[in-house]
């Protein structure tokens, strides 16, 4: 028969273990605030067409700006 | 980067617009998109060969024993609406990447996108 602890720790196991199923945990990630908050860099730099871009063309619309290569 | 494309509606669907800058020259990345399918609804950007974004954004890999050893780190910014760098997050290791689950999370928890 299982005491009344045993089933406390199950629950807590349970619980526990779901919630590491949830959606990513955004303090895990270590995404910093930027603080305290600067304006973004300007830039102007050719698309894959040639045509340049620039940072003030999207002012008015949220900006996830990400740095990639081919590693 | 192709996860990224999968998640575009999200992505729009929070206003946000993704953009991706690359030091590799532009008819690499061109090949790159065409060979991938890739699609067009991220904006893709070369800073090759001055790099210059990069070293404003403080994302410039360099190595003092090679002056040529200059690339990109990993990393992502989030920027509202007016153009205010709100969130930033730079990989130690080019080879990690975040899914665009996370960013996505980030996104909305940066409360940039409101």
């Amino acid at each position: 028969m299982k005491t009344p602890s045993t089933v406390v720790l199950g629950v807590a196991v349970i619980l526990a273990a779901t919630s590491a199923l949830a959606a990513p945990d955004f303090a895990s990630m270590q995404v910093t605030p930027y603080e305290p908050p600067k304006p973004a860099p300007a830039f102007s730099l050719p698309g894959l067409d040639g045509k340049e871009s620039h940072l003030s063309d999207l002012r008015g619309k949220v900006v996830m700006l990400f740095f990639w290569a081919t590693w | 980067m192709l996860g990224f494309e999968a998640a575009m509606p999200q992505f729009q669907a929070l206003g946000a617009q993704v953009v991706g800058v690359s030091t590799d020259p532009a008819l690499s990345l061109a090949a790159w998109q065409k060979e991938n399918n890739a699609g067009g609804k991220q904006i893709l950007l070369s800073d090759f060969p001055r790099r210059q974004m990069l070293t404003a954004y403080g994302a410039l890999e360099t190595n003092e024993q090679s002056p040529v050893y200059r690339y990109a780190k990993r990393a992502y910014y989030i920027i509202d609406k007016t153009g205010t760098v709100k969130y930033i997050k730079v990989m130690d290791n080019p080879l990690n990447l975040l899914s665009a689950d996370e960013v996505l999370a980030a996104l909305k928890q940066s409360g940039a996108a409101t």
